[in-house]
């Protein structure tokens, strides 16, 4: 078996891992990240596209969270991870959501004093700011239309993108992603990326992580080796590192506590022409009734509205004709139950993900769908096409109040989702928490987790920028205290894997 | 799988035949990469599913689905998709969504689609 040895390893190159690797880099730390995707320049590749769906999203984008109603659910897997395949929204953490993570997890030291801090100076790194590329998109605007006639809080949401010219999100490497910020800074300072690499176990003994199991495809072979680090970040993302730390014998308040943001679409019609061909950028959300509901633009080609309208395409696809007249929206809810996450033993892939869909998110979705619906007509559609098997093509806001009287059944709602997280709650509560106030896993002197999985509960918005924060505030916290651990001795750096043989 | 994504492929917009030949075999080949690429323990069963799909036809219509005429077909895929047992609904499901996914955003059916918009 071969081997490679390290002072501090990374395991997931997405927004926490290249955030972890970047800081600690940085300031000098012998860092490796391992990357179980590919390592492929996103920037020559349009995201949404099925060629993207193939190459960098896990399981071809076919993931269920299995409930009474499945759920699809999305990532990415490749080097970046989901901050290569998403819409670089970023949203800061809603002020209710820290007094709720201090009394409900028991969270040390996370006030808005000490975030907004971090959250200044990620935003600079991924020069996050509002759109600057001329008009908004049509698509975007009547949804601001809509909320203005209703008289409703509609707010811009800035992006990680390129700042200047008209450069779109969307536009071939515009979009700052982990690729192009923190792994790029994260080599220059020394660490080594090594892609195609996935983590099978993490060996603990007496309140440490020995060392890391993994196996490396090189070409259609599989290499196995061993990680030998002083110092382990599991940075998987809120379904994978549950499920490595579950496979590795770390199961307490690990995989128990997973929320997420469900999400019901509906496409619109409207007089006039749309975008649906030019990766139109949805720029704005509805955030009155945040941070329950959010109303939002998708992104939407030709292909994803026949998606849409798949829940019932023997009614819906006639409406098919009017693509490039139509748009694509949402309502987000924040799940009120929790989900689980298992690792199946014998199986490489086996991760159970389950969501048990509430009477309450129900209650959410079609209370979310109805606002949507009125906000749409207010912005000039003429018919909204819901995402729910047996809809009838609405034509009015009263037609849709009349079809939303009660809640919908969970079977005919056709529902997806981007946002997970909570799965290894941060705080000094024992009865939740997986991880002490800064990632480090209870009973453990070297291991932490750094990505969404630390979140206590389900902020209410996109959790990329809460992530990160989170990720360099905790990495600090390690430099800054116990960080140094035992004396680094780092094998020789530049050096990918050491020994030979297995 | 090829006969399952022709039916389930809509006939819109219309294209020349080598055209629609193309984007049927391109669509195919996405969609078995997409059963593919299924976390193993429901890529299994749904295999399984694939061909008690295909036998079970033969119950209905004395012949497997593979070997049915076009109307036959899209009635045994209608029976499925549009059912009262949600499982049989549930089944169809990744297939239609990954066929129109391919379909509409193919490079040949976008430059078709748009067409009609430039003339």
């Amino acid at each position: 078996m071969e081997r490679l040895s390290a002072e501090i390893l990374v395991i997931g190159s997405g927004a926490g891992g290249a955030m972890t690797a970047a800081v600690l880099a940085e300031r000098g730390r012998d860092v490796v990240v391992l990357e179980e995707g590919p390592d492929l320049d996103t920037s020559l590749l349009d995201s949404h596209s099925p060629e993207a769906f193939r190459t960098l999203y896990r399981h071809g984008g076919m993931t269920p969270i299995l409930g009474p109603r499945s759920i699809g659910f999305v990532e990415g897997r490749c080097l970046g991870g989901s901050t290569e395949i998403n819409s670089g929204f970023w949203q800061r953490l809603p002020p209710d959501s820290y007094y709720r993570w201090a009394v409900d997890a028991l969270v040390d030291e996370l006030t808005p004093a000490t975030m907004e801090p971090l959250f200044e100076r990620v935003e600079r790194l991924l020069s996050v700011s509002p759109w600057s590329g001329g008009p908004p998109p049509r698509s975007s605007d009547v949804l601001r239309r809509g909320a203005e006639e209703l008289g409703w809080r509609c707010v811009e949401v800035p992006r990680c993108q390129k700042t200047g010219a008209s450069a779109s999100p969307f536009a071939p490497g515009a979009k700052q992603s982990m690729q192009r910020t923190l792994l790029p800074s994260a080599r220059a300072h020394g660490a080594r990326v090594v892609p195609d690499c996935r983590v099978t176990q993490l060996v603990p003994a007496r309140g440490r992580v020995t060392h890391v199991l993994a196996v490396r495809r090189d070409g259609a072979t599989e290499r196995r080796f061993r990680i030998d680090a002083e110092h382990v970040f599991v940075c998987g993302g809120a379904i994978q590192t549950p499920a490595l730390l579950r496979r590795s014998g770390i199961r307490r308040n690990v995989g128990d506590n997973l929320c997420i943001h469900p999400m019901l679409k509906a496409a619109a019609i409207f007089d006039e022409a749309m975008e649906a061909t030019d990766n139109a950028l949805p720029l704005y959300q509805v955030k009155e009734f945040s941070p329950n509901v959010t109303l939002g633009g998708s992104v939407f080609t030709p292909g994803f509205l026949a998606v849409s309208l798949a829940a019932d395409w023997a009614r819906h696809a006639p409406v098919m004709a009017d693509w490039p007249r139509m748009a694509l929206y949402y309502a987000a809810v924040r799940g009120m139950k929790r989900g689980r996450v298992r690792a199946l033993p014998w199986l490489r892939d086996g991760v159970l993900v389950r969501y048990p869909l509430s009477l309450a998110d129900r209650k959410n979705l079609t209370l979310g769908l109805a606002r949507l619906c009125r906000v749409l007509f207010a912005g000039g559609a003429r018919a909204v096409v819901p995402a729910v098997r047996g809809a009838p093509v609405l034509r009015s806001f009263a037609e849709a109040e009349a079809w939303l009287a009660a809640p919908l059944p969970a079977a005919d709602m056709d529902l997806s989702t981007v946002h997970v997280f909570s799965t290894c709650p941060m705080g000094e509560n024992p009865d939740l928490c997986a991880t002490d106030s800064f990632g480090r896993v209870a009973g453990f002197e070297n291991l932490r987790v750094g990505d969404a999985s630390l979140i206590p509960d389900s902020p209410g918005v996109n959790p990329q920028a809460t992530t990160m924060a989170l990720a360099l505030r905790n990495a600090e916290q390690f430099l800054a205290g116990g960080g140094a651990g035992r004396a680094a001795s780092p094998g020789p750096r530049g050096v990918a894997v050491v020994g030979a043989g297995s | 799988m090829r006969e399952l994504v022709r039916t389930l492929t809509p006939e819109t917009p219309a294209l020349a035949p080598d055209a629609r030949a193309q984007v049927l075999e391109d669509v195919a080949r996405f969609v078995q990469h997409e059963i593919a690429a299924m976390p193993s323990f429901l890529r299994a069963p749904y295999r399984v599913g694939l061909v008690a799909f295909d036998w079970l036809a033969a119950l209905r219509f004395g012949r497997r689905f593979v070997a049915l005429d076009g109307a036959r077909r899209a009635r045994w895929v209608g029976l499925w998709a549009e059912g009262r047992f949600a499982p049989l609904r549930d089944f169809v499901k990744p297939l239609r969504v990954c066929t129109l996914l391919q379909h509409f955003d193919h490079p040949v059916v976008r430059r078709a689609l748009a067409a009609p918009r430039a003339g």
